[in-house]
């Protein structure tokens, strides 16, 4: 029980921008199930697709069986006995559940004896509890069983560690009962697990150690009936706040945006928000906490026009837009900075004059009925770029060519420098600050502090819950495509946001 | 063992860019050579015959009337594709606009209602309309439904050059035409004129003028900066409030007015009649010149005119030297291929990595 199967140790992997493992430590013992725990971004999955040969890590080392290997690939991962279930599963729909198993495991043979494989998963499936049949088509399978098929595919290669990535998020809750019973009969079988989640329930109902990454590092392994919900959300979040703001006291008058029982659907149909009403003041800023998926992108696209509602309000200003298109939204002033700068909130090979005018090309002094006025943009872009501190070589250069954070800024520059609307904007920023440098970072957040000091309202959406603390007024917290809570800063408690963003408490 | 990795670069200098667009037309010629020595053929005199539409001036004027059907199809696809809309319909859209332009003729050679002098900018107007119109179809099945609009221009091309075919020799075959499928003629007046000392009709204006359009559009209108924007990200386009469905009905309503347009001028300008299988592939010569000539409007001139003498060169080698005509498409094939990819290496750098 004491050795440790795998060992990884110092991992350092950068993306362009981001150090998504920073010297990470992290070990497996024979026969644990270990949790891994931390918010989404904080580099789990990039650290378990570095142990199963999907990333090559930039430095440290890795061993198992107390030996250092090198794993290049998944076919070397699975050699050495690794194997990872996928959030998104990898199965052929139009097959059946045993040749999806043995798919790639079937040697050199020609020909090849399906019957015989078929009985072996059947007896494999019923050894360690995972229901399901081997002669299934698996389009015909629900996701829980789909799951099995993955953890067959292991099975049938005989794996010693499994690797499972957010396993619950696609289950019902009943399947997640299962599949937890069948993850404690593969341990007592002699497998070891690795447990990628962020939902600390899970860590509690499965797990016998945990380690937490935050940012990229782990900051604590504890074993987990010696620690508490509690103690590991403070690990998992993070404390001291890292940015302390002056914040001038909150002024807010007149409801700028007011959201009532709205209902919306994702592109496959799922109902994704469920009655959410609110409202946003002029002068305030409200800071939506939740774990990514939980219903945020549908209600940052519905409160934009980007998204119809199935039912449901939505009031800028008293003024009912439900259903209207997005230009409406705009012309009343809503400002949307989308998740995705590059793709979305900028076309990758236009211009950063072109990307400044998006919105407000169709309008003087931009253009007359046909034509544009190229001379008028370009000093217009300029003048934005000096105002909000752009760094590009010039106005004309595409901005895809662009950093992250200058990127953002053309994002930024455009919506908050636009002429519509009026006096007072409802500024919809997603995750505005993710992904970007210490400089950056800083620079958004004063700008959406002096945004609201000039009286507009902004509803900001982010995992971050320093930045939610140290720039909102008002908190909500969702989850299940709910508003779970809503919490005023001044009163907020970062444990208890922790947990309701896990599902674990309603206010 | 080496692996070879690609990474998307940054810039590319002009020099390295003109040397790989060079070395591709190099290689190019390399290799279609190979193809001439392995047929038995001298390649260098293949190559001279090939090009001797650019050293005589009989040959090159008629060069440039085939390049005026490829012109004005090249510049209606740039426009497309400079939305993103991948249209391969510009043959359909010549027949189309052929049968079109024939229905007007003969039309009024029995009702003798529009005076010839207005006869010619009247069939014009028509032609271009309802070519669009014939346009928008594929459009609005993408914007609409999204079905895939390389799939329903292509199917769309079959239709309407099998109408076409179709009445010439059935409801419009020329009574007088000795039992030949082809409509009767065109009268003076629904022909375009020839420019004095040439053997170039007046369309060339159209297709000149034309690219002077698709230019102003593109850089100088509200309209071609929605087309950039549609083209470059839908999500873009989307969320900044641009309506996809306006955008590629009005760049497809334009497009095949142009190709519709092309059909009139073969008619109206060289063959003088509705025949089968007028077009020998405009449609789909056109599309290789709009990529070619990197969706560029000016450069689209050029690039037809260079394709129309591979054309007469092509047909030089067949009465010269006795070689089939497919050796220019194999030419044309390798010329695109060979200038496609080294697109590739203008965009990505390789590495060798261990």
């Amino acid at each position: 029980m004491e050795t440790n199967i795998v060992e990884m140790i110092d991992i350092v992997k950068t993306f362009p921008g981001v150090v998504a493992n920073d010297h990470v430590n992290f070990s497996l013992k024979a026969g644990e199930i270990h949790a891994l725990l931390g918010e989404n971004g904080a580099g789990k999955t990039t650290l378990m697709n570095i142990l199963y040969g999907i990333y090559r890590m930039d430095s440290g080392k890795i061993k198992v069986d107390g030996k250092e290997v090198q794993i290049r690939s998944p076919r070397d991962a699975i050699k050495l006995g690794i194997g990872m279930v996928h959030q998104n599963f990898k199965l052929i729909p139009a097959h059946t559940v045993t040749e999806n198993v043995i798919l790639g495991s079937e040697g050199n043979r020609f020909i090849i004896d399906v019957e015989k494989a078929a009985k072996e998963i059947g007896s494999l499936a019923a050894n360690f509890g995972l229901n399901v049949d081997p002669l299934a088509e698996v389009w015909k399978l629900s996701m829980g069983e789909r799951q099995r098929v993955e953890i067959l595919k292991l099975l049938y290669r005989n794996v010693r560690v499994m690797i499972f990535d957010e396993p619950t998020t696609v289950l019902t809750p009943q399947e997640k009962r299962e599949l937890l019973l069948s993850l404690r009969e593969m341990c007592s079988k002699g497998k070891s697990i690795i447990f990628i989640t962020h939902k600390l329930d899970e860590v509690f109902e499965i797990s016998d150690r945990v380690t937490v990454l935050r940012r990229g590092k782990n900051v604590a392994t504890k074993v987990t009936r010696e620690t508490s919900k509690v103690e590991l959300a403070n690990l998992m979040i993070g404390r001291p706040v890292i940015f302390e703001y002056v914040k001038n006291p909150i002024n807010p008058s007149g409801a700028a945006l007011k959201v009532e029982n709205i209902r919306v659907l994702d592109e496959d149909g799922n109902l994704k928000l469920k009655d959410v009403s609110f409202n946003v003041r002029f002068g305030e800023i409200v800071g939506v906490a939740g774990v990514a998926g939980n219903g945020q992108r549908e209600l940052a696209e519905a409160i934009t026009g980007l998204r119809k509602v199935c039912s449901g309000k939505v009031y800028v200003r008293e003024k009912d837009l439900t259903n209207l298109p997005p230009k409406k939204f705009f012309e009343n002033g809503v400002l949307f900075i989308p998740e995705e700068r590059l793709g979305v909130g900028t076309a990758p090979n236009l211009s950063v004059a072109e990307n400044l005018i998006l919105k407000t090309y169709d309008r003087e002094p931009f253009s007359n009925s046909i034509l544009l006025n190229h001379k008028v943009i370009e000093k217009f872009a300029e003048n934005l770029v000096k105002d909000f501190e752009i760094l590009c070589p010039s106005v004309k250069v595409p901005v895809k060519f662009l950093s992250g954070g200058n990127l953002q800024k053309v994002v930024l520059a455009r919506e908050l420098g636009s002429p519509v609307g009026g006096d007072g904007h409802v500024i919809v920023a997603m995750y505005p600050t993710r992904g970007l440098d210490v400089g950056a970072t800083e620079y958004v957040r004063k700008l959406l502090l002096k945004m609201r000091d000039e009286g507009n309202a902004i509803i900001f959406f982010s995992e971050d819950l320093d930045e939610i603390l140290s720039l909102s007024d008002r908190i909500f917290v969702m989850f299940e495509g709910k508003i779970v809570g809503e919490i005023l800063s001044h009163e907020a408690d970062i444990e208890k946001i922790g947990l309701m963003m896990a599902g674990v408490m309603a206010s | 063992m080496y692996k070879i990795q690609f990474f998307p670069r940054e810039k590319i200098s002009a020099i390295k860019s003109f040397a790989i667009s060079l070395a591709s037309i190099l290689l190019a010629f390399l290799v279609s050579g190979i193809i001439f020595v392995l047929t038995d053929v001298d390649p260098i005199l293949a190559y001279y015959n090939l090009f001797r539409s650019f050293t005589n001036l009989s040959l090159l004027s008629e060069s440039v009337v085939r390049a005026i059907p490829i012109m004005l199809v090249a510049l209606g696809l740039a426009l497309a594709y400079k939305a993103n809309f991948i249209s391969v319909g510009g043959e359909g859209q010549i027949y189309f606009g052929g049968i079109i332009a024939t229905s007007l003729v003969l039309w009024n050679i029995q009702n003798n209602i529009v005076p010839e002098p207005l006869f010619m900018p009247i069939t014009l107007i028509v032609v271009f309309l309802c070519s669009s119109i014939w346009g928008i179809i594929p459009a609005l099945l993408k914007a609409k439904f999204e079905v895939n609009e390389v799939l329903t221009t292509l199917m769309m091309n079959y239709i309407a050059q099998i109408i076409s075919n179709y009445l010439v020799i059935g409801p419009w075959k020329d009574p007088k035409g000795y039992g030949f499928p082809h409509s009767p003629a065109f009268p003076q007046y629904a022909r375009f004129p020839l420019i004095p000392n040439t053997t170039i009709n007046s369309s060339i204006y159209i297709g000149l003028f034309a690219a002077l359009i698709i230019y102003f559009i593109l850089s100088k209108t509200k309209f071609g900066f929605e087309v950039k924007v549609v083209g470059d990200s839908y999500p873009t386009a989307k969320y900044a409030g641009i309506s996809y469905t306006k955008v590629v009905c009005t760049v497809m309503a334009i497009s095949a007015g142009l190709s519709g347009l092309a059909g009139l001028s073969i008619l109206g300008g060289v063959i003088g009649r509705l025949r089968p299988d007028f077009s020998p592939g405009y449609g789909y010569t056109g599309i290789i010149v709009a990529w070619l000539c990197n969706l560029n409007p000016i450069i689209i001139i050029f690039g037809s005119i260079f394709f129309g003498g591979l054309l007469v060169g092509g047909e030089v080698l067949q009465s010269s030297m006795g070689l089939s005509v497919g050796v220019t498409d194999v030419f044309q094939a390798l010329m695109l291929i060979f200038t496609l990819s080294g697109e590739f290496f203008k965009r990505y750098r390789i590495v060798w990595r261990r």
